[in-house]
C-alpha cells in the first residue's frame, strides 16, 4: 500500500485550500449580509423566513423594498464588509475558480497517487472504530490513529465528508442558485428544494465547514500543533521550533491577503472589479452564457406577493402618465438602427403575438420569486429596428433617478443597464407590459420591463422609456455597463 | 456598569446576539425535550443498575430518582401548548435540572461527594460526559429562547416584513 | 387599451364632482393650454409607491377638455379627506 505520508502537493494544496476557504466564508457572509434572511420556500415571502440575520425591520405603510433591508456586516466577518455585495461577488466567484481547480487537481492527485486510502474507508470495520474512538473522546483521551494510517477512524470518516461529500455540496448547491442554471436546467433547482432550498442548504453548508474547521484546529491543538503544522509544512514531524514558527507565519500570510483584499476593495473597488472582472467575465460568457432558459412554471406555482429591488420613480410627470394608464407614454428605440422607432403601449401590444412566459426570478441580494410575466419577444423589436452590423449592446434607459429615488443605494443618476446584443434573441427575451395577466403594476416597473431569464433581476431594467443601440459601453456612466455596475461595483455578466 | 462595556467595545460583543432570529418554534421545543429526557434516561440508567460503582448511598438513588422525575415532569411542561405559562415554567425547572446536574457531577468529580470518594478525578468515562454534554446543550438552547434568538412552541415569530 | 392597472381607482360621480370643485378652489388650470375645464378620471394612491408623498396623497387623472388642447392629460393631488370617503380607501 502506498506510504500515507505527506507529499508537497498535499501540503501546498492545504495551504492553499485554507486561504480560499477562508476567503469564500468571508465573502459568502457578505452575500449573505445583502439579504440576510433565509426561506425554504421560492416565494421569499415576508416574514416566512426560518432565519433571520438582521436587526433591521421594516415599516409596512410606505413600500420598502430589498435595498432597504440589507445589512451592513463587519470586515472582520465579511469580505469586504460595508454593504459592499459587488465586491463580495467578485471575491467569492474569483475564488470559487480557483478553489474548483485546485479541488479537481487534489482529487486527481489524490487517486494518483494512491493517497485516497489515507480519506476513503474499504471496511466496514471502520465504523464500530469509529465509534470506539468517540467513546476514547468522551473519556477526555485520544485514540490511536488507524494502523499505518494517520488519521483515526472518526477523523477519517470526517475527512471523507469533507473533502467528497461537503465541498461538492456546497459547489453543488451554489450552482443550483444560477439564474443561468436555474433558467437551462429547472429540474436541477428543484432537486434542492428549489432556490431558496439551496440558498438554505448553502447557508447550512457553510456552518458545518466553520464547525469543522473549529474542530479540525481543537483537535491540532490537542494532538500537538508542533509536530502535525511540521507534518503539513516539512512533510515529517522535524524541526518542531520552526515548524511552530512556520505555521504562525503562513497563517499570517494568509490574514495579510485578507486584510489586502479587504483595503483593497474598500478604497479602490473599480480596480478590483476590472481586475477580477477581467477573469470572470470570460469565464461567465464561456460557461454560463449558453445556458438559454426553458422555464416553464405551473400557474399553480405563482408566487402570491413579490419583492422589489428599486422605488418607482417620484416624479409628477411618472405620476401623472400611471394615473392615466400610461397612454402618453412612449418607448423610443434607437442608437446603432437603421430604422429608429416609437411606439405607445397599445402600439406594443398589438405588435405580434403575446409571449406568456412563468419563470423564476432571482434578485442579485438572493431573494427569489416566480411570476408569470407578458409582452412583446425583444428580438421582434430588434428586428423591426434593424441594427447597424457595429451595435455590440443595448442600453435600456429608464425613468428612474437613483438618487431621488433610492436613499439606500449609493450613487445617484438615471437608471440604465446594458446587454450584450445577442441576449436578446434569447427566447425568453421579453419587454413585458404584464405581470400574471395584469398590467404590469408600478413597483414591478410599471408600463414596460425587460426580462431575460438567465440573467439575475437588476439587469431587468424597469420602468423604461429608451432602448438605445450602442457600440460600447464606454461612455456610457462610468462605462462598466450599467449603473449598478457604475455605482455600486456589481459583476457584468450576472448569470449567476 | 454600561459605561465600561461600551468603553472596551464588550457592549458590541455581548449585544451580537442580536443579528440571529431564527424561526422554529416546534425544532426548538422537540430538541429541549430531546435533550431533557437524555438527561432523566441516563439517570433512570444509573438508578436501573448501570452505575459503574457496585454499591453507591441511598441518597444517590434519591437524587437520580428525583432529577428523572424532574426532567420528565418539565418536559411534560414544555409541550403544554395551551398553557403558556407552564411551558415557561417547564423550561425553567428543565434548565434547573440540568444545572444541578451538571454541578454535581462536576462536584462529585472534583470535591467528591459524601461517601463516594473513589469519583473524585474519574473523567475517563463517556456516558458522564455525554450527560454533561446534554445538560449544558439543554441549558444552552433554553438561553437562545430567553434572549429571543429561538421561539419554543406554542410561540409564534410575528414578523411581517 | 388594456385592462384598468390594479393600483388604480375608479371614481363615483360624486367624487369626481368633489375633485372639480377642488380644482375650482384651487384654480387649477391645463398645464398645457391654461383651460380650466376637466373630465374627471381615476385615482392613483400615491401614498404608499411613492417616498415622498404623504400617506393619504392620490393622484386624480384631469383631461382638460379643450378640443385644442396639445397635451391634454393632466392631474391634481389631494389628499383623500378632499373627494374620498375614508371607506373608499383601499
Amino acid at each position: 500500500m502506498t506510504q500515507l505520508d505527506y507529499p508537497a502537493w498535499l501540503r501546498i494544496e492545504h495551504w492553499v485550500n485554507v486561504l480560499f476557504v477562508t476567503l469564500l466564508i468571508r465573502s459568502g457572509i457578505e452575500i449573505l449580509s445583502t439579504h440576510p434572511k433565509l426561506y425554504w420556500r421560492n416565494d421569499s415571502k415576508p416574514g416566512t423566513e426560518w432565519a433571520r440575520l438582521t436587526r433591521k425591520t421594516m415599516l409596512t405603510d410606505k413600500l420598502y423594498d430589498t435595498l432597504d433591508e440589507e445589512e451592513s456586516y463587519s470586515a472582520i466577518l465579511s469580505l469586504p464588509g460595508h454593504k459592499m455585495l459587488g465586491m463580495g461577488r467578485h471575491w467569492h466567484f474569483i475564488t470559487v475558480i480557483g478553489w474548483i481547480l485546485v479541488g479537481i487537481a487534489y482529487y486527481i492527485l489524490l487517486f494518483a497517487t494512491g493517497q485516497w486510502h489515507r480519506y476513503i474507508p474499504y471496511s466496514w470495520s471502520i465504523f464500530p472504530q469509529a465509534w470506539n474512538d468517540t467513546l476514547t473522546y468522551l473519556s477526555f483521551k485520544l485514540p490511536a490513529p488507524l494502523p499505518g494510517q494517520p488519521l483515526d477512524a472518526v477523523q477519517k470518516l470526517t475527512y471523507a465528508g469533507v473533502i467528497f461529500i461537503l465541498a461538492p455540496f456546497l459547489i453543488l448547491t451554489g450552482a443550483a442558485q444560477s439564474p443561468a442554471v436555474e433558467a437551462r436546467f429547472p429540474w436541477y433547482v428543484r432537486l434542492w428544494g428549489g432556490r431558496q432550498g439551496a440558498r438554505s442548504l448553502h447557508f447550512l453548508g457553510l456552518l458545518a465547514f466553520i464547525a469543522f474547521i473549529a474542530v479540525h484546529l481543537m483537535m491540532i491543538g490537542l494532538w500537538g500543533w508542533p509536530q502535525l503544522t511540521a507534518l503539513m509544512i516539512f512533510g515529517e514531524a522535524r524541526h518542531l521550533g520552526w515548524a511552530l514558527t512556520a505555521s504562525l507565519v503562513i497563517i499570517a500570510a494568509i490574514v495579510l491577503v485578507h486584510i489586502a483584499a479587504t483595503q483593497w476593495s474598500l478604497r479602490s473597488p473599480r480596480t478590483v472589479q476590472r481586475a477580477l472582472g477581467s477573469v470572470l467575465i470570460p469565464a461567465r460568457r464561456l460557461i454560463l452564457r449558453p445556458l438559454a432558459s426553458a422555464q416553464h412554471y405551473s400557474s399553480s406555482q405563482l408566487s402570491a406577493e413579490h419583492r422589489v429591488n428599486g422605488k418607482p420613480p417620484d416624479s409628477d410627470d411618472y405620476k401623472i402618465m400611471a394615473v392615466h394608464n400610461f397612454v402618453d407614454w412612449k418607448l423610443e428605440v434607437g442608437g446603432l438602427v437603421e430604422n429608429p422607432m416609437t411606439f405607445t403601449l397599445a402600439e406594443l401590444r398589438a405588435l405580434g403575438e403575446k409571449q406568456t412566459q412563468r419563470v423564476l426570478h432571482n434578485c442579485v441580494q438572493g431573494w427569489s420569486s416566480i411570476g408569470e410575466w407578458s409582452g412583446v419577444p425583444f428580438r421582434e423589436v430588434v428586428n423591426m429596428v434593424k441594427p447597424l452590423p457595429q451595435a455590440r449592446h443595448v442600453c435600456f434607459l429608464t425613468m428612474q433617478d437613483t438618487g431621488r429615488d433610492e436613499p439606500s443605494a449609493e450613487g445617484s443618476g438615471q437608471f440604465y443597464e446594458i446587454i450584450d446584443l445577442p441576449l436578446a434573441y434569447y427566447p425568453q427575451c421579453l419587454l413585458a407590459y404584464e405581470m400574471n395577466g395584469h398590467p404590469l403594476p408600478i413597483k414591478h416597473g410599471a408600463p414596460l420591463r425587460l426580462r431575460i431569464e438567465n440573467q439575475v433581476g437588476f439587469k431587468m431594467a424597469k420602468w423604461i422609456e429608451r432602448i438605445e443601440f450602442v457600440s460600447t459601453c464606454q461612455g456610457i456612466g462610468q462605462g462598466m455597463g450599467g449603473w449598478r455596475e457604475d455605482n455600486v461595483y456589481y459583476d457584468r455578466e450576472v448569470e449567476i | 456598569m454600561s459605561t465600561l462595556l461600551r468603553w472596551t467595545g464588550l457592549d458590541k460583543l455581548i449585544s451580537f446576539y442580536r443579528y440571529f432570529a431564527f424561526n422554529g418554534p416546534r425544532v426548538t421545543t422537540a430538541s429541549g425535550v430531546v435533550l431533557l429526557l437524555g438527561v432523566a434516561a441516563i439517570r433512570l440508567y444509573w438508578l436501573a443498575g448501570g452505575f459503574p460503582l457496585p454499591a453507591y448511598p441511598a441518597y444517590l438513588a434519591g437524587y437520580f430518582a428525583l432529577l428523572a422525575a424532574a426532567a420528565v415532569l418539565a418536559s411534560v411542561g414544555m409541550v403544554a401548548g395551551r398553557r403558556p405559562g407552564l411551558v415557561w415554567v417547564g423550561w425553567m425547572v428543565g434548565s434547573l435540572v440540568s444545572a444541578a446536574s451538571l454541578a454535581m457531577y462536576l462536584a462529585s468529580r472534583t470535591g467528591g461527594l459524601p461517601g463516594l470518594p473513589q469519583l473524585v478525578g474519574w473523567w475517563d468515562y463517556p456516558l458522564g460526559t455525554f450527560a454533561m454534554a446534554l445538560a449544558a446543550l439543554f441549558v444552552g438552547v433554553h438561553v437562545t429562547v430567553l434572549t429571543g434568538m429561538n421561539v419554543a412552541y406554542p410561540h409564534r415569530r410575528q414578523w411581517h416584513d | 387599451m388594456g385592462a384598468i392597472r390594479p393600483e388604480l381607482t375608479v371614481l363615483t360621480g360624486e367624487q369626481k364632482h368633489r375633485v372639480l370643485e377642488q380644482v375650482g378652489r384651487k384654480h387649477g388650470s391645463c398645464r398645457a393650454c391654461g383651460g380650466d375645464t376637466f373630465a374627471v378620471g381615476d385615482a392613483l394612491y400615491l401614498g404608499f409607491l411613492f417616498l415622498s408623498e404623504d400617506s393619504d396623497a392620490y393622484m386624480v387623472a384631469l383631461s382638460c377638455t379643450n378640443p385644442a388642447c396639445s397635451a391634454p392629460h393632466t392631474g391634481v393631488r389631494l389628499p383623500e379627506s378632499e373627494f374620498l370617503s375614508p371607506a373608499v380607501r383601499t
